[in-house]
């Protein structure tokens, strides 16, 4: 938290959010730099998706500053905004893919260009999540296991420089071991930043250097041997 | 002061019924350019559910419609023998007003429901949210083609519907006060006729973009369950309602 957050490529600073005359968020600081993998274990309900909300700026918070890639978002215009999103990947908590559009189509959404190079990419993805075979189908007719590796996979398709995932393996049960190699895979050795958010302390442990639980609105820094032993076994 | 606070709510949800339009309308314009082939792809999604679909209840209704003021013109002929003036006025009254209220309140009964039901799926699914998340603007990405889609089906509507009309006044002139079709035929494809069918047209277009953008607005507030779509489905048509019939109203006393 001593960091410059220039440096940061998530900053929450201070951040507080009030909602339906309840504290969800109590001054939270947090700082996530460039290769970082930092876990927040929370209660189902105690507003660990009003986090990936205000951490990319798709809600404001009541109280504090939050900077994406050391920009402040209360201080830029909504097309400035999707700018910076758009060099995360981004998974939410219970899906949301376009059920109107096919898996490919989904995963087209988030690139800029049409080119062969997309494509390939596109390709990549899709066999390396096991989505191959359902490329040209609906989102909405696909089971929730593939709906979520496909959730996954797009999360992936802009090389981002950070991710931040909501329960990300929720709903992937006969493949949760096969889907969390692969996105360790693709987040450890490319050093990616993770910010990730769960109930499940033994994945956090697993995954993320850093774990903090977020308790009455703030955020409690875990020690190393809460999460290790779970993590290992 | 709450005649005050419901004219402000009406000004706002009028000034966000344009703006969602206007920038559809240039989102839509940005992803053409860009080249975005999904866009393509949504606009013939979009092309069978605003134009060739409702053509199958449309038409029919157009042809009723055209029955209904060909019989009340026929009994006015069997009385007074009166041809040029009732039969150019039976053109053009059918072209310039009944036909576009019809097609309008046709456009507001599915575009609002259609555009409010889906906006309300959308964000209860967290699509809106996601097309954000990818950094994409939902406004240009949902609204964009059915903009388009609608904008089109205006000018098809009301040509295919004029035609079904003037069919449908046809058969009670040649029963009731036996005008053959020719006579007909040419009080209603006359310059003048064709003149009213141009102005329904643009008449039509104001109403469509009316529907559109109360859909969108009304669509666009906030849902909270399932139960929410509904509700605010049947707001959007009782407001499209209100909307297009305030504009034919202003349209006819003004112009």
């Amino acid at each position: 938290m001593d960091r410059p957050a220039v440096t940061a490529l998530l900053a929450f600073e201070a951040v507080g959010l009030v909602l339906g005359g309840m504290r969800l968020l109590d001054r939270v600081d947090l700082i996530i730099g460039p290769g970082e993998r930092v876990a927040i274990l929370a209660d189902s309900g105690s507003g660990k998706s009003w986090l990936l909300k205000l951490a990319i700026g798709l809600t404001p918070p009541g109280s504090g500053t939050v900077r994406l890639m050391g920009v402040a978002l209360d201080a830029t215009g909504p097309d400035a905004r999707r700018l910076l999103r758009a060099r995360c990947g981004v998974a939410m908590q219970g899906g949301s893919l376009l059920g109107d559009l096919s898996i490919e189509e989904n995963m087209r959404l988030a690139m800029d260009s049409g080119s062969g190079r997309t494509a390939r990419r596109i390709d990549r993805l899709l066999l390396e999540f096991g989505l191959e075979q359902v490329a040209a189908a609906r989102a909405d007719t696909l089971s929730a296991g593939e709906r979520r590796r496909a959730e996954l996979a797009r999360a992936f398709v802009r090389d981002p420089e950070l991710l931040i995932l909501d329960e990300p393996f929720e709903g992937a049960f006969a493949r949760g071991d096969m889907l969390e190699a692969q996105v360790r895979r693709r987040i450890v050795p490319q050093g990616r930043a993770l910010l990730l958010l769960t109930q499940d302390m033994a994945l956090a442990g697993r995954l993320c250097e850093r774990v903090y639980r977020l308790e009455r609105g703030r955020l409690i820094q875990q020690d190393a041997a809460v999460t290790a032993p779970i993590a290992t076994s | 002061m709450v005649a005050l606070n419901g004219l402000a709510k009406l000004l706002a949800a009028i000034g966000a019924g344009a703006w969602l339009t206007m920038r559809a309308g240039t989102g839509m314009g940005r992803r053409v350019i860009a080249g975005d082939g999904l866009a393509g792809r949504q606009l013939a999604d979009g092309l069978p559910l605003h134009v060739w679909r409702p053509l199958r209840t449309l038409l029919p209704l157009a042809m009723l419609a055209g029955l209904i003021a060909g019989i009340g013109a026929a009994r006015l002929l069997a009385l007074y023998n009166a041809q040029i003036p009732v039969l150019s006025a039976l053109a053009e009254i059918v072209l310039r007003d009944i036909v576009p209220l019809l097609v309008g309140l046709f456009a507001c009964g599915s575009v609002t429901v259609a555009l409010s039901s889906r906006l309300g799926a959308m964000a209860l699914n967290r699509e809106i949210d996601a097309l954000e998340a990818l950094g994409r603007d939902p406004v240009a990405h949902v609204l964009g083609p059915p903009l388009v889609a609608v904008l089109l089906s205006a000018p098809i509507h009301m040509a295919l519907g004029g035609i079904a009309a003037i069919v449908g006044c046809a058969l009670p002139l040649a029963m009731i006060a036996n005008v053959g079709w020719a006579l007909w035929a040419g009080f209603a494809f006359s310059h003048d006729a064709a003149q009213a069918m141009l102005t329904g047209m643009a008449k039509l277009l104001l109403y469509a973009l009316i529907a559109f953008g109360v859909g969108s607005a009304v669509g666009a507030r906030p849902v909270r369950s399932p139960a929410d779509i509904g509700r605010r489905a049947t707001t959007a048509f009782t407001a499209g309602l209100l909307g297009i019939f305030s504009a034919a109203a202003l349209w006819t006393a003004l112009l």
